[in-house]
């Protein structure tokens, strides 16, 4: 199994799928930033600067949890990402499985290697893949906003949260700001990854590489579309792992939604471990 | 040694192989000879666990195949187009597929390559490779740690002369306890390479 | 001329007929919302101009603040979405696969060309014309009404101004059909320029920031009923200039890909 596992990490090292995911986040990550520092904490300097220092006890100074692109409320950039974490999510490893299929390369590995083992070594390296360039972004937004921003938490008069103090984590949110930011990004992590995955059990219905590709983003605006404004909108993948918490969440909508997808993703994925016909 | 008795595949109404009794023994080179359609390469997909049949069984060393086993224990195979990874020189595509082999697989991976005339220390990726320098690696991962079992769907396609001549004499060369079994529609190559020969016609094998 | 026929037919076939599951999604999709838009007040009759502005309602501009967060109005944004999947990656599967062939015996690339325009074109038309269908349908069976006029959506939405019929058409149909269009081939473009899956994501972008900025160059705007001038009562686009800009994306498109393809290795 390791053999198998260290030659699936070395495939996904050679793909540019996830340099590009990468670069994608990179980039939407400096958008945010860009517009943060423009258009909030400029003008917050400006508005101080004016002489309104008295009244900034009304205001919220700018501070990490604010620039967060988990949390930048107003930021295009912010619901960018989020509406994309699907497809970049499958960007590094998500279609290999399929290409591998078609193109006949399993075969070759399946009279050597068991083939559940196969399977197994590449939903591993797809959950993990895509859950790094999903929870990348996160990180490296908060890292570098905390490079010219402190690490305070934000002031809860003045009303810049949609977080209040019955949803989850509330506490966390308004204690300790990097604690929320290291769990959102875990759970960006854990969604990245199955919605990479949900692309491996896809992989054997279908004949067009296109529909591997966008399946999971399909797959994620169809339930946000057919949940919206019913009562099982908390339950929604996109609502869920989005820190804004946008609608009231409490923990079970998070692992609820978090357990029924991983379901979804090793049932779909373990007929694959199956015999069955390779041609 | 190989056995299959009454083996026969159907798809939807169509039998494309037929009530196939054959027995292949090691130390022989079995040539497949029919024209294209008649059921050489499906015989192949069966024999190497890539194509259940619909009744019969194959039995290869006393264990039923697609019972007591997924796929025959140390087997190597070219069947239809050759497929590695692009982004991957000939050597690691090897290296990847010989690590299921052995731990240090470089020594049977630099034999294999020099066998079809391929160098090993090449950088070039797969994908830019020619159609003839596919096959030879197709044929290089067959053939590489000299499995059992070598199972050859027209290894021949697209090979230069000089290249074929030596696949030939490796070919001849690992036959000693090994099954190697061919299929291929050219005559002479076949006449050349093969112990037995089997015909093929519409999903039937017929000694020649 | 037979060639540029046998391949539009070929397209027509191919790139639409045998893509039923695309449709079954649409269908899945808007029949949904339909039904939400129905259950809004069910004793309040609509017909199919109140479903599509439903469909095509988008959001008001939106006015950046830190205390009023930015989302992306999801019934809009899937039913503009769909289209893409349509699009998809045919032309560029096409090119090296039997759209090969067709280049070789034609002797022209601008043949095939040209027919991807055209099937491009024509499958949003079809995509909008199912729209419309189902929206007749759905008001029909359960609306009570198959007239022209937004009575209940402008009901539901507070707003009591008089809006002609045929500015009705132009809001719900005419408008987001234009910017469907104008959107597709943009794809087209970018997929035969860069890949597939850059058009799709630069597709998907466009709309995400076309929610976000009430601006004329962001095309999605003309498709939102909230984001009509007319309808947001001044603080939205001016409509006039969407013929003008999309006509301008529309022909830079056709003529910057035209050029890619003229000069591109059929086998990459």
């Amino acid at each position: 199994m390791g053999t198998v596992l260290k030659n699936e990490f070395q495939k996904l090292l050679r793909y540019k799928g996830i340099y590009i995911a990468l670069i994608i986040g990179t980039l939407i990550v400096l958008g945010d930033i860009y517009y943060y520092y423009s258009e909030i904490y400029v003008r917050f300097w400006e508005y101080y600067n004016m002489g309104y220092e008295k009244n900034i006890g009304m205001l919220q100074p700018p501070v990490l949890m604010e620039s967060w692109i988990g949390h930048n409320l107003s930021s295009v950039y912010s619901e960018m990402f989020y509406v994309l974490l699907p497809f970049i999510a499958v960007l590094p490893f998500g279609v290999t499985y399929y290409e591998e299929i078609k193109s006949g390369y399993m075969k070759n590995v399946v009279i050597r290697v068991s083939r559940r083992k196969y399977v197994l070594a590449k939903y591993i390296v797809t959950f993990v893949s895509g859950g790094f360039v999903c929870m990348f972004p996160t990180l490296l937004s908060a890292w570098i906003a905390s490079l010219y921003l402190p690490n305070i938490p934000l002031n809860p008069t003045a009303m810049v949260s949609n977080v209040s103090n019955m949803s989850f984590l509330s506490e966390i949110f308004y204690s300790k700001p990097l604690l929320y930011i290291l769990i959102y990004s875990f759970i960006a992590f854990l969604f990245g990854g199955i919605f990479a995955t949900m692309s491996i059990g896809i992989s054997h219905l279908c004949d067009n590489r296109f529909f591997v590709y966008f399946f999971p983003f399909l797959l994620s605006i169809c339930t946000e579309y057919i949940f919206n404004s019913t009562s099982l909108m908390q339950y929604t993948p996109n609502i869920v792992v989005d820190p804004n918490q946008r609608v009231f969440i409490e923990d079970k909508h998070i692992f609820t939604t978090l357990l029924v997808m991983f379901a979804i993703s090793v049932l779909s994925c373990i007929p694959q471990g199956h015999k069955k016909n390779l041609v | 040694m190989i056995k299959i008795e009454n083996l026969s595949k159907k798809f939807g109404k169509t039998y494309v192989l037929s009530d196939v009794n054959l027995e292949f023994t090691p130390g022989m080179i079995y040539g497949l000879r029919g024209t294209n359609g008649s059921g050489k390469t499906m015989l192949l997909r069966c024999i190497t666990g890539m194509l259940k049949p619909t009744s019969g069984r194959i039995l290869i060393d006393e264990k039923e195949l697609y019972k007591d086993m997924d796929f025959p224990e140390n087997l190597g195979m070219l069947i239809e187009n050759p497929a590695f990874i692009g982004n991957f020189t000939a050597y690691e595509n090897l290296r990847i597929l010989g690590s299921y082999m052995t731990k240090n697989p470089d020594e049977i991976i630099r034999k294999a390559l020099d066998v079809v005339g391929l160098d090993p220390d090449d950088k070039k990726k797969y994908r830019k490779f020619s159609l003839g320098m596919k096959q030879k690696l197709g044929i290089a991962a067959a053939i590489m740690g000299e499995p059992d079992i070598i199972i050859l769907d027209e290894p021949f396609n697209a090979l230069d002369e000089k290249s074929l001549e030596k696949v030939h004499h490796e070919i001849c060369r690992l036959k000693d306890e090994r099954i190697i079994i061919v299929a291929c529609h050219d005559k002479t190559e076949l006449d050349s390479l093969a112990d037995k020969i089997y015909i093929v016609r519409e999903g039937r094998f017929f000694d020649e | 001329m037979n060639s540029f026929a046998a391949m539009l037919k070929y397209d027509l076939k191919n790139g639409i007929v045998r893509q039923k599951m695309v449709y079954m999604v649409a269908f899945l999709l808007n029949g949904v919302a339909l039904i939400k838009f129905d259950n809004i007040d069910k004793q309040l009759e609509y017909g199919p101009y109140d479903c599509l502005a439903y469909l095509f309602e988008g959001m008001y501009p939106y006015v950046p603040n830190v205390g009023s967060p930015f989302i992306v109005p999801i019934v809009w944004f899937s039913v503009m979405m769909i289209p893409a999947f349509l699009i998809g990656n045919y032309a560029n599967n096409d090119l090296s696969g039997y759209g090969s062939h067709i280049i070789l015996k034609s002797k022209n690339k601008s043949v095939w060309f040209a027919s991807k325009v055209v099937w491009c074109l024509l499958s949003v038309i079809i995509y909008f014309l199912f729209l419309v269908v189902l929206t007749y349908g759905f008001s029909y069976l359960y609306g009570g009404k198959t007239e022209v006029g937004i009575d209940k959506w402008k009901l539901c939405n507070g707003f009591f101004r008089n809006i002609a019929e045929k500015d009705v058409i132009v809001f719900t149909v005419i408008m987001p059909l234009i910017t469907m269009i104008t959107c597709s081939i943009l794809q087209l473009a970018i997929s035969l320029i860069v890949s597939t899956q850059a058009a799709y994501i630069s597709i998907a972008a466009f709309y995400v920031m076309s929610a976000y900025f009430t601006n004329t160059l962001f095309v999605g705007n003309y498709s939102m009923m909230y984001k009509n001038e007319y309808i947001s009562m001044g603080s939205g686009i001016n409509l006039h200039n969407q013929c003008i800009v999309c006509g301008i994306i529309i022909l830079i498109s056709i003529a910057v890909s035209f050029v890619v393809v003229k000069k591109r290795d059929i086998y990459r």
